[in-house]
């Protein structure tokens, strides 16, 4: 069922059991999954169905700290969310993900891959990848032309990635959300507030607004926020008025540990013939599965680097290539235009390739380590409902900088090991005591960890199954909730701790 | 990396091409083998083996020698005083493998070079 909040009558009050706060790859998947429970779900989406910019302008805000993209261009205010322009990619956390690292402060979830891993079939069947299956073995069986380069796995190893056509949530799922009995989707519905009990320990209700100058009031016995890792800090932080610091914010951890994925050329690989690069080269729209130069978990370990994998693209291509912090400046049909940018610039530049060889750019993405100075705070300005807006201070640290060049000086090592060639880095990594970081400096669009999950109340946000800690119930859905970034693309997981969440409620509301 | 002539250098186990030297000393044979680095010569130019060796020898002057780099390279005096040149070039594989196994490697202008190898252009480059 499907109500425009515009033409509600003010001050309704919207009443069900579950109330999911926002439609985006969290909460439709979501709100998929309670389709003919017998329990009556409320889906609040703050946009309509199509890009409205008055609805996005909501979104804007400032940025401080590295230079980041414009916060109003990261994510799309609309049904569906910010899968509007994702590129697809879905990739599975590793095990050292979840562990601590002793050289990485603050790592470590209070679950381990083993709890994740369930999920991930059924997450992958709502970004239509699959099968759950990402091994090299399988893709190469598959395809025998694929062939991982024959390096030592203990050192750098093929990780894959499978990609989603992409799935944008807003078409394929309207129609099923829209026809689902039980599951009432409130378009142009802003949370800007949240109430509590006289304790501050359970939730009544949340108050949706929207530019039409409609005020509504929803109640639920359970409430679980799904909009992105940047509004979830901003709806928590903004919710102070029984909360001074905002809710579920005592320990001061709400909006913190904000974590990009640094998406950066870091060098070029130079192959001798015959190289088999199959495997490693993808054709967007194309290719169902390709790999990437992972570092294992020993040389992570052994060198206390940041977990991170390499892609390969043709260097001559991939030298007129400008950056993603250049390119990706606007939200709508984002991931169209930048393709077409890119490609615009895709003549091929004249490099001097000896004969025998093939050359090709390194292209890393790393996670980030969680910083508690990088984080989402609230503006005094405020947006057009009356909300503060939501202001990120992105900060990167050395550990970042020594993690890409040791990444890339270990693949050279193994590529030189087993003679295929040669690495070299790019100049901004040459220098082991320059800690500053190049103007094409760039992250991947992955807002992470704003809401991190801990055991433990006084050091992160929401406990291991993503409740707010010493709120009975409220929960946080999506990539905010996590304590570290992985070297993958956040969405497969996201959904598939989403699905968890939800099998947990569900089980919970059973028992009630 | 510039490119302007490929040193063509065989395979250890065919004859080597002597690289063109100006030196009025002639290097010995071991000299000029262990002067040429087998798989960079494939990627890189004279010059560019040239320059890498002067970057290598500015980053670790204490190499700066020529006698010291034989030495360095060799490891032993069968090699020193060897005569046969694919005996030296697959000795010098070997330990450039072995090198880049162990993580024995330099970074010098943003390449990840085995030690052996980028003492191969440093060596180049001083009887050059």
């Amino acid at each position: 069922m499907h109500i425009d909040a515009r033409q509600l009558e003010n001050n309704s009050l919207i009443e069900g059991d579950i109330c999911i706060i926002g439609a985006g790859a969290a909460g439709i998947s979501m709100a998929l999954e309670w389709i003919n429970t017998p329990y009556k779900v409320i889906l609040l989406e703050g946009g309509g169905f199509e890009y409205d910019e008055r609805v996005q302008e909501l979104y804007a805000g400032k940025e401080t700290g590295q230079r980041y993209f414009p916060l109003k261009s990261i994510r799309l205010h609309y049904f569906g969310g910010t899968t509007g322009h994702w590129a697809g990619w879905c990739a599975e956390f590793d095990e050292i993900d979840f562990k601590k690292r002793d050289w990485i402060p603050r790592s470590g979830w209070p679950i381990t891959l083993n709890d994740v891993k369930p999920f991930y079939p059924r997450a992958q069947k709502y970004v239509e990848v699959g099968p759950d299956d990402f091994t090299v073995a399988h893709w190469h069986q598959k395809d025998p032309t694929l062939k991982p380069f024959p390096l030592n796995e203990n050192k750098v190893w093929s990780k894959m990635w499978q990609f989603s056509p992409p799935t944008r949530f807003g078409t394929k799922y309207r129609d099923t959300i829209v026809n689902a009995h039980n599951v009432h989707l409130y378009t142009y519905a802003n949370v800007v507030d949240i109430t509590a009990d006289e304790n501050v320990s359970h939730i009544k209700e949340v108050t949706a607004k929207n530019y039409a100058g409609k005020q509504h009031t929803v109640r639920a016995k359970y409430f679980i926020l799904a909009c992105c890792s940047v509004q979830n800090a901003r709806v928590l932080l903004s919710a102070n008025k029984q909360a001074p610091k905002g809710l579920g914010n005592d320990y001061d951890h709400v909006g913190r540990y904000f974590m990009e994925h640094l998406e950066i050329k870091t060098g070029s690989v130079w192959l001798a013939d015959p190289a088999d690069v199959k495997l490693y080269m993808m054709d967007f729209g194309v290719t169902k599965a390709r790999a990437e130069l992972a570092i294992s978990e020993k040389m992570q370990t052994q060198f206390k680097i940041l977990n991170g994998t390499s892609s390969l693209s043709p260097l001559e291509i991939a030298e007129n290539q400008a950056a993603f912090i250049e390119v990706w400046t606007d939200e709508k049909d984002a991931m169209q235009k930048s393709m077409k940018k890119l490609d615009s610039n895709a003549k091929p530049k004249h490099i001097n390739i000896p004969k025998g060889f093939k050359a090709y750019q390194l292209f890393t993405r790393m996670e980030q380590a969680p910083n508690p100075d990088s984080r989402i705070t609230l503006d005094t300005e405020k947006d057009s409902l009356g909300m503060p807006r939501a202001k990120l201070n992105w900060v990167l640290t050395p550990l970042e900088k020594n993690s890409l060049r040791m990444i890339n000086t270990i693949i050279g090592q193994e590529v030189g090991r087993a003679s295929m060639g040669r690495v070299k880095l790019f100049d901004y990594l040459q220098d082991v005591n320059d800690e500053s970081w190049p103007s094409f400096t760039g992250g991947g669009w992955h807002h992470m960890g704003t809401t991190r999950m801990s055991d433990d109340p006084k050091q992160g946000v929401v406990d291991a199954n993503c409740k707010l800690h010493n709120i009975s119930n409220l929960y946080v859905a999506g990539a905010s909730c996590y304590v570290t970034a992985s070297a993958v693309n956040p969405t497969l997981t996201l959904i598939s701790l989403t699905i968890r969440l939800s099998d947990h409620l569900k089980q919970k509301i059973k028992n009630r | 990396m510039k490119r302007r002539d490929f040193i063509q250098l065989s395979a250890f186990a065919t004859a080597a091409v002597s690289l063109p030297l100006l030196h009025s000393c002639s290097p010995s044979l071991t000299e000029q083998a262990m002067s040429q680095p087998l798989f960079l010569s494939r990627l890189f130019d004279e010059n560019t083996i040239k320059e890498t060796g002067k970057a290598y020898l500015k980053k670790v002057s204490s190499e700066n020698n020529e006698d010291k780099l034989v030495q360095l390279l060799a490891g032993n005096d069968n090699i020193i005083n060897s005569k046969d040149e694919n005996a030296i070039h697959q000795y010098l594989d070997k330990k450039i493998h072995d090198d880049f196994e162990t993580g024995n490697t330099v970074l010098v202008k943003g390449w990840v070079l085995a030690v052996t190898e980028a003492r191969q252009c440093a060596l180049f480059s001083l009887i050059r």
